[in-house]
């Protein structure tokens, strides 16, 4: 018995953190999350599973595209005709109504919104119980596991679950806690809805198969699914990676010797070193800006050293396989040039300028669009913007202190 | 700190210079150029280090080549230290002394001693230049009651420098009400983008209920093609059965065999007619054998010629066996007689050519023919010896008589005519042969040949004795010539006599002698031939002897076979004889084999004929038929019923067993035709319906792919997304300038808010003295500064005289510095500060710098002359233009 457990196509959903990319390597990105399907679908072909189970999350309702769905609709059809049975779980985002239903290929399983058990004989004649159920509106606030029935008659037992884990607070997304799971006493338990690939508990496995590709920088690393196999009794599950584009980080050290050149040279070495298997798209992070020179500081704050950078890349890339999408300048360590004896009014001020509220507030007219708003809610970016303030002054700072000296001369 | 004695090896303008300052308050004076500046730059680098090369014109290297550097002698928290700095690494080699307990200290005890200080940190706060304070004369109200605000901070005046810049630099990347900057435009362009999206959106309902309706379509057309697939297979069924209605009908009527009669099997059948035709055969073959035999009995007379033979067999028989060698013989002997008369011919003419001696002539055997050849060989030598003899004579007759004649002329002619001739032919051709000078040298060429000619004799001469000696020489020869003459003509008397002794001999003098050798080879055929005519003369007679005793024994038929003729016809006549009778004997043999061989078959046909005539019967009488006919026409009627059975056996086969019941319901054809109409009408209804819904699918499906095939939605929100992170990548940009002159701004007044209680205490203390006691106290608010006149009035900063508001600045500054010097004390350095203000108000100034002094040491720098007169003498240095170059 084979079976190939994917969640979160996300098959509509855009890139999120990309600017300016160039025609080809853009059309690249926006394929990704398709190439990556179609390679599970070749996958699970080559591998001859017996099914494949999704769990939820194929599209985005919001954004549903019809290229998105007659492509998943082409690549189910390819796995059914293949003999492979398909099992189809919808969550939150493309969770299904009665008045709107997507159009699966006749064959495809969907389970209701209620827990219900499909069966499934493989093909070397093991049963195969699969329980599970569908969204069927944007938010389940209940625990459904308790739904799931008790493990049945069968050689295996598969739970389908598209949401988090218990949290204090609100929980919107069917929330279940591991040893409830572990209860039922199943053989594996397939998870969805957490983009980043993770193992909650080994045996029974539970298992969250993740997003076939990362589609920002805050999902890094590898994604695809999982490929789960019988021995003996026993399920053992392997993760495959799938996806054709990968975000990743590159930190480097810069000093008083770095310059324009010497750090395109710097960047463009360590990126040949990555030798990435995937396409990656990188964030370059320097570390020790304080050092530099003030020129150099000032074009990497302005962004006029970003911009060199891009043309050379736009040369390269596709020979390091490698794209830096944005550089992060890691704050300032040493002393900015305000004087000790200011040290701490500085911080005091620092402390009470930078706060969210302070930010909406200046932000003003820029928060009536949702997506910037979100964005400047967020704690992550009062923290960015903290960090390049205090660059920036470093930069200032150093910059009037040379013009003063320069004007004295 | 307070600085007593600054010594200069080298920097600048300055060398080995030596300046002893107060330790309160110092003016130092020096014109424009005399070096003010330099000073306070070597005092901090004394302090803090030299500049580096990056700042090459803070660096001062001494014009001179002196040394680099110098010293600094000063007083700190009461201790006396002394500082040396010359060039060297990181800011200069330092020297570093406690001069009171004369410890020798180094570079990190100097930097220990001025923490926190640096060279930025106290150029901010303890340096005072025209420029710092004239900058802030020149602002408008507003932004100097912002400074007297910020006022508590260190290095504020540059912060606020720094805010203004980031305001432009933001302003320039976003305003709230701005049209042109980048983050407006991508707002823009992402709300239209935004309308895009949700129009595009509304794409995929449509394509739901495209796909639903289509979906509908498919399900009608599968039923409509149901229908007509039945409706198809009905109207096949009618056309199918139309065409086999009536043979169906009538081959379902047809009698059926009769049952009890035994049935004609085919093997029987091809029996009988095989047998039938064997008999017709054989009947046939017989009656022409008969008439064969009848023929051939006849053909076996024999001839009387052949009866004559087979009388006399045994004697005929025996005599055939020698007719070969006979007739053999027979013709041996007329080639013979031909060879004898040619033998005999060819002697008649060998006769007729030598005549009647030839047959006595003897022939000669070879030791003859070579003597007698011998004999004619001498005869023949004599001969030619005797004619040369002859000759000789007449020869040396002639010579004799010639000589004899010379002598008896004595004198000859002695003219040699061959040249007399020749000379004359040169002269000929000379004179009609050629012309001028030619003609002339001819001439003269022709009659010197000429004379030579005739006196040639003459030139040579002769001798007469010679001639007389000859003569008797050749008369001696002639004698001898004639003996020999005579003695060849006896020998050869002698020879010709030899000869013809021999020819009598041989008996051929009948003969030229010549021609004796000559006719040897005709003698000896002559001979030969002679003997060969007799032998064959002989055999001939004896042969014609053989052949008459052989026929001869043939005479007891010689009637039969007509014997007469020459010997040869005969023996003829005896081979045709033998011939006929070989061919006749031949003949007759033959006939009576094939008569036999005739008789055998016939009686063979009869017995099979006999055979098969019982086996026919048989056949026949088993299905109780008389004749073969009866029996054939039986069969053919039996066959026919077979072939029909079995047509409605296939028919049957054909049809499905709805077929046959359709069949058997139906009661005519033309109700068969009616079914098939309604069926048609039916059909082509359901066609069109089909087709409209075909075309209706088409359509659907046209749509759908039009709508699933445009990528539009999708690249339209990775476009809004990638313009979501263009605009929040601006958005940061922007906030973070925002935020940052927050921050100054901030920093600066919790700095100034921090230091106020002191700065204010001192501050009013010297705007007091500034201001000649007008006004003595300072308000500060959260919104802005106020001034409390003597009088007791308040007023906002903003009220202020332009002046006032300046002196307000100025007090603070001085008082911010002398709180910051309370806590770090550093020597106040104001280099011509005050360079604006009038008598009156330097005066005040001057005064307030006197008090701070009290706290700080204060070093003023002037390159006015005017100021000297309001301080004491004593406090004054003076740099002397001349001393510095």
């Amino acid at each position: 018995m084979k079976f190939i457990h994917a969640a979160d196509l996300h098959l509509d959903s855009p890139f999120q953190g990309l600017q300016q990319l160039p025609k080809t390597l853009w059309a690249k990105v926006h394929n990704a999350p398709f190439q990556a399907t179609k390679q599970l679908v070749h996958d699970a072909i080559t591998q001859q599973v017996d099914f494949v189970l999704l769990v939820g999350d194929l599209f985005d309702r919001e954004t549903q595209s019809i290229q998105a769905q007659t492509f998943l609709n082409d690549e189910l059809q390819q796995l059914l005709d293949a003999g492979i049975q398909v099992i189809v779980s919808y969550g939150n985002h493309d969770y299904m109504t009665k008045d709107q239903q997507l159009h699966l290929p006749a064959g495809v399983i969907i389970f209701g919104p209620e827990v219900t058990t499909q069966t499934i004989t493989t093909a070397d004649r093991q049963r195969v119980a699969i329980s599970g159920f569908s969204y069927a509106d944007r938010w389940i606030d209940t625990d459904m596991v308790p739904q799931f029935p008790e493990h049945l008659d069968a050689d295996f037992q598969i739970g389908m679950l598209h949401g988090a884990v218990q949290q204090t607070g609100d929980n919107h997304y069917a929330p279940f806690t591991l040893s409830e799971m572990a209860a039922k006493h199943y053989d594996y338990w397939a998870l969805g809805h957490i983009h980043k690939p993770n193992l909650l508990a080994q045996q029974p496995p539970i298992v969250y198969a993740g997003t076939i590709q990362g589609r920002h920088k805050n999902e890094p690393g590898a994604h695809g699914y999982q490929l789960v196999t019988s021995a003996e009794h026993q399920l053992k599950r392997q993760f495959v990676a799938a996806d054709q584009i990968r975000w990743q980080t590159l930190t480097l050290m810069v000093d008083e010797q770095t310059t324009d050149t010497s750090l395109i040279r710097q960047v463009q070495k360590s990126l040949k070193g990555l030798h990435p298997q995937v396409f990656a798209l990188v964030e370059l992070q320097l570390n020790g800006i304080e050092k530099l020179s003030t020129g150099l500081l000032t074009r990497l704050t302005d962004g006029t050293w970003q911009a060199r950078f891009d043309q050379e890349q736009q040369r390269n890339y596709e020979h390091t396989h490698c794209w830096v999408y944005e550089v992060t300048l890691k704050a300032a360590q040493a002393q900015i040039q305000y004087a000790k004896l200011d040290a701490d009014f500085w911080q005091q001020a620092q402390t009470a300028v930078f706060t969210q509220e302070n930010i909406e507030l200046t932000a003003g007219k820029l928060m009536q669009y949702p997506f910037l708003a979100d964005h400047l809610q967020a704690p992550k970016t009062t923290a960015a913007i903290t960090a390049r303030a205090k660059n920036e002054l470093l930069a200032q700072s150093r910059l009037e202190v040379d013009q003063d000296a320069d004007h004295k001369a | 700190m307070r600085i007593t004695k600054l010594k200069i090896y080298g920097f600048g303008q300055f060398n080995d210079t030596v300046l002893d300052l107060a330790d309160d308050f110092q003016v130092i004076y020096g014109e424009n150029e005399a070096g003010k500046s330099t000073l306070v730059a070597f005092i901090t680098s004394l302090l803090f280090g030299f500049a580096t090369g990056k700042h090459r014109y803070e660096m001062y290297q001494p014009k001179r080549g002196s040394q680099y550097g110098g010293e600094v002698s000063f007083t700190h928290a009461g201790t006396h230290y002394w500082l040396k700095r010359v060039a060297g690494t990181h800011g200069g080699e330092v020297t570093f002394r406690n001069i009171d307990t004369n410890a020798g200290l180094g570079k990190a005890d100097l930097e220990a001693l001025l923490q926190p200080m640096n060279r930025e940190l106290f150029q901010q706060i303890f340096c005072f230049g025209e420029r710092q304070l004239q900058a802030v004369f020149n602002l408008n109200r507003f932004d100097l009651v912002q400074r007297i605000q910020r006022v508590g901070a260190i290095g504020s005046e540059s912060w606020i420098g720094l805010t203004k810049t980031l305001t432009s630099e933001a302003g320039e990347l976003y305003k709230p009400r701005g049209r042109v900057q980048p983050l407006v435009r991508l707002l823009h362009e992402y709300d239209s983008i935004n309308e895009k999206v949700a129009s595009v959106k509304g794409q995929f309902q449509q394509y739901q209920s495209l796909q639903s309706e289509a979906q509908k379509t498919r399900l009608e057309l599968n039923q409509i093609q149901r229908e007509l697939n039945q409706l198809n297979q009905q109207i096949n069924q009618y056309q199918r059965l139309l065409p086999i209605y009536e043979r169906y009908q009538a081959l379902n009527s047809d009698p059926k065999q009769a049952a009890n009669e035994a049935v004609i099997s085919a093997d029987d059948w091809r029996e009988v007619t095989q047998l039938s035709i064997a008999i017709k055969q054989a009947q046939s073959e017989l009656s022409a054998l008969q008439q064969r035999i009848k023929q051939q009995t006849a053909d076996q007379e024999v001839t009387a010629d052949q009866q004559f033979y087979r009388d006399h067999r045994e004697r005929i028989d025996k005599l055939a066996t020698q007719l070969a060698p006979m007739t053999e013989l027979q013709q041996q002997q007329t080639r013979r007689q031909a060879q004898m008369n040619s033998g005999q011919q060819e002697l008649a003419e060998l006769s007729k050519q030598y005549g009647s001696s030839l047959p006595q002539a003897a022939v000669l055997n070879d030791s003859e023919s070579q003597s007698l050849q011998v004999l004619f060989d001498q005869q023949q030598h004599l001969i030619i010896e005797r004619e040369a003899r002859a000759k000789q004579r007449q020869e040396h007759q002639a010579t004799f008589q010639a000589l004899t004649d010379k002598a008896n002329s004595d004198a000859p002619s002695g003219i040699d005519l061959k040249w007399l001739i020749g000379g004359v032919a040169v002269i000929i051709i000379a004179l009609f042969g050629l012309s001028g000078i030619l003609r002339t040298v001819g001439g003269v060429v022709g009659l010197f040949v000429a004379g030579y000619g005739i006196f040639k004799q003459t030139i040579f001469g002769g001798n007469q004795s010679d001639t007389d000696s000859q003569l008797a020489l050749l008369s001696s020869q002639l004698d001898q010539d004639r003996n020999q003459l005579t003695k060849l003509d006896q020998q050869l008397v002698e020879i010709e006599s030899q000869i013809t002794q021999f020819g009598t001999a041989h008996q051929l003098t009948g003969f030229d002698t010549a021609d004796w050798l000559a006719i040897q080879p005709d003698l000896r055929t002559y001979q030969t031939l002679q003997k060969q005519v007799a032998a064959q003369q002989d055999q001939l007679t004896q042969d014609t002897r053989t052949l008459r005793t052989y026929l001869v024994q043939w005479q007891f038929a010689g009637d039969v076979i007509g014997l007469g003729g020459s010997d040869d016809y005969q023996l003829q006549l005896i081979g045709q004889f033998l011939s006929e009778r070989r061919d006749e004997s031949q003949r007759l043999s033959w006939a009576g084999e094939t008569l036999k061989a005739n008789a055998e078959r016939q009686s063979m046909l009869q017995k099979q004929l006999r055979d098969q005539q019982s086996q026919l019967q048989q056949r026949l009488s088993q299905y109780q038929v008389a004749t073969v006919e009866a029996f054939e026409s039986r069969y053919q009627a039996e066959q026919t019923l077979t072939k029909q059975s079995e047509q409605r056996n296939a028919l049957n086969a054909q049809l499905t067993s709805a077929d046959r019941q359709l069949l058997r319901k139906t009661a005519s054809k033309d109700d068969l035709v009616a079914s098939e109409k309604v069926a048609q009408v039916k059909l082509n209804q359901f066609k069109q319906q089909q087709g409209t819904l075909l075309e209706q699918a088409s359509r659907q499906n046209y749509q759908l792919e039009r709508l699933a095939t445009s990528d539009r939605y999708q690249k339209l929100l990775q476009q809004r997304a990638d313009l979501q992170s263009e605009i929040i990548s601006l958005t940061d940009e922007w906030l973070t300038k925002q935020l940052l002159i927050k921050w100054i701004d901030q920093t600066l007044m919790t700095a100034s808010q921090g230091r106020q209680p002191q700065i204010i205490a001192t501050a009013e203390t010297f705007f007091k003295t500034l201001t000649g006691e007008r006004y003595d106290q300072i308000i500060f608010t959260d919104q802005t500064v106020q001034v409390e006149r003597t009088d007791g009035l308040k007023f906002d900063v903003g009220e202020l005289s332009s002046g006032t508001a300046e002196q307000l600045y100025v007090a603070l500054r001085f008082a911010f510095t002398k709180v910051m010097a309370d806590a770090v004390a550093m020597p106040i350095i104001i280099d011509d500060a005050f360079v604006n203000f009038d008598r009156d108000r330097t005066k005040r100034a001057l005064s307030m710098l006197q008090k701070l002094a009290s706290s700080s040491q204060v070093l003023y720098f002037t390159a006015n002359r005017d100021n000297l007169s309001l301080v004491a003498s004593d406090q004054v240095y003076h740099l002397e233009a001349g001393k510095s170059e």
